[in-house]
């Protein structure tokens, strides 16, 4: 398995000849019937919308190797949220801020050139409001969640991502 | 003119609902202050139908085509654009669960209501008021090829390819949507907003129900 990057480590942007070739890790974390601990409230709404289409899915079923030191190691890493089985494609939720989409962004970009055959779809956080205010995704959320997640109203989050919008659309431009 | 209505004709995109327009008459309904920005107006809509209706006359001359809709949304547009469709047509309609609050517990979607025209070796228009991820179209599409129609097309008047998850081959469209949640033409807010003969975007203040969780 591969390790998490650390910021204080000077690495390559790209495997060298002499490296490992990409090749995906399969995540055998979660047999079958075992409940799936989402890392996000919106992954979980996620995955009931795709169960109640029939949408066949996974949960972080691959990672893809992204980046690599001198050693081979692996500094940078991607797992998309989902994979949807009928498709042959993958999904990645965002619900970032701005910063750290362009981080993920840039995941997106890597993994196209590594892995050209990969489909992978983001859904930005403002797609992710407007999803969530047309299926009513969370107007039942418990109010101990909430306080968990510190919850803001839908109309700040969009005027946050509407204030970073500009950055946003020059990254999905490229 | 109320406040309301002012409110309303100054934040429309490029000042498009005056007074004289056709939709002048929403400048005092009590929806109008929930309307933040105007994108398109009732003209734009209605032209841009016209010529879908036009298309769709030249492409279906002599097939005698079923245009099929699903209830709700769609019932505004399927209304206007088969007046601007100058063949014979059949139309009928279909209904499905959506996903929603009231139907998170309760399974998979399913049909309430099924075609009551055969469709089997007919030419079919599906008709829709918007396109999202797909995810609704594509099992109503699942089902209808089932049916064994000689065609099967898309034709949709609001479409939003960004976030759409499946490849669709949309025949026709009548308008790209930016990364806005709007309402009006059918599309609504908590089933409000359909009666709207234009489409906007609706004051933050007005989406209050649904939070969406900051990332821990």
């Amino acid at each position: 398995m591969y390790e998490t990057p650390n910021s204080s480590q000077t690495h390559t942007k790209r495997p060298r000849p002499s490296q490992p070739r990409p090749e995906s890790i399969p995540n055998p974390k979660r047999p079958n019937g075992e409940p799936i601990d989402f890392s996000h409230p919106a992954e979980e709404a996620f995955a009931q919308v795709l169960d109640f289409y029939h949408e066949r899915w996974e949960y972080e079923p691959t990672t893809f190797p992204l980046e690599w030191d001198e050693t081979g190691r692996v500094t940078t890493a991607f797992s998309p949220d989902f994979y949807l089985v009928d498709e042959d494609l993958y999904v990645e939720l965002t619900t970032m801020r701005q910063r750290l989409v362009t981080q993920k962004n840039r995941k997106l970009r890597l993994l196209s050139e590594l892995y050209p055959s990969v489909k992978c779809k983001l859904i930005y956080r403002r797609d992710v409001a407007n999803l969530a205010i047309k299926y009513g995704l969370f107007d039942e959320e418990p109010e101990e969640a909430r306080q968990v997640y510190q919850p803001r109203p839908i109309d700040a989050s969009i005027n946050q991502i509407d204030e970073s919008g500009k950055d946003e659309q020059v990254e999905q431009d490229q | 003119m109320t406040n309301r209505a002012s409110t309303l004709r100054l934040k429309s995109s490029a000042g498009l609902l005056s007074e004289d327009s056709l939709s002048a008459r929403f400048l005092d309904s009590p929806m109008a202050e929930d309307i933040a920005e105007v994108l398109i107006t009732e003209q734009e809509i209605q032209a841009r139908i016209a010529e879908l209706g036009a298309q769709i006359s030249a492409d279906y001359r002599d097939k005698d085509p079923v245009l099929v809709g699903v209830l709700r949304g769609v019932f505004m547009f399927m209304a206007d654009l088969v007046r601007q469709i100058t063949i014979p047509i059949s139309v009928d309609f279909i209904g499905i669960t959506r996903y929603g609050p009231s139907t998170r517990t309760h399974g998979v979607v399913r049909f309430v209501k099924d075609l009551e025209i055969s469709i089997e070796n007919r030419h079919v228009l599906f008709v829709e008021d918007v396109i999202d991820t797909g995810l609704s179209l594509r099992y109503i599409l699942h089902s209808l090829e089932t049916r064994q129609p000689a065609s099967l097309r898309i034709c949709t008047l609001f479409n939003k390819p960004r976030i759409r998850l499946f490849n669709l081959d949309v025949a026709y469209t009548g308008f790209v949507l930016p990364d806005k949640f709007v309402v009006g033409y059918g599309l609504d807010y908590d089933e409000r907003y359909r009666n709207l003969p234009f489409v906007g975007v609706l004051h933050d203040s007005v989406i209050t129900q649904q939070r969406l969780p900051t990332h821990p």
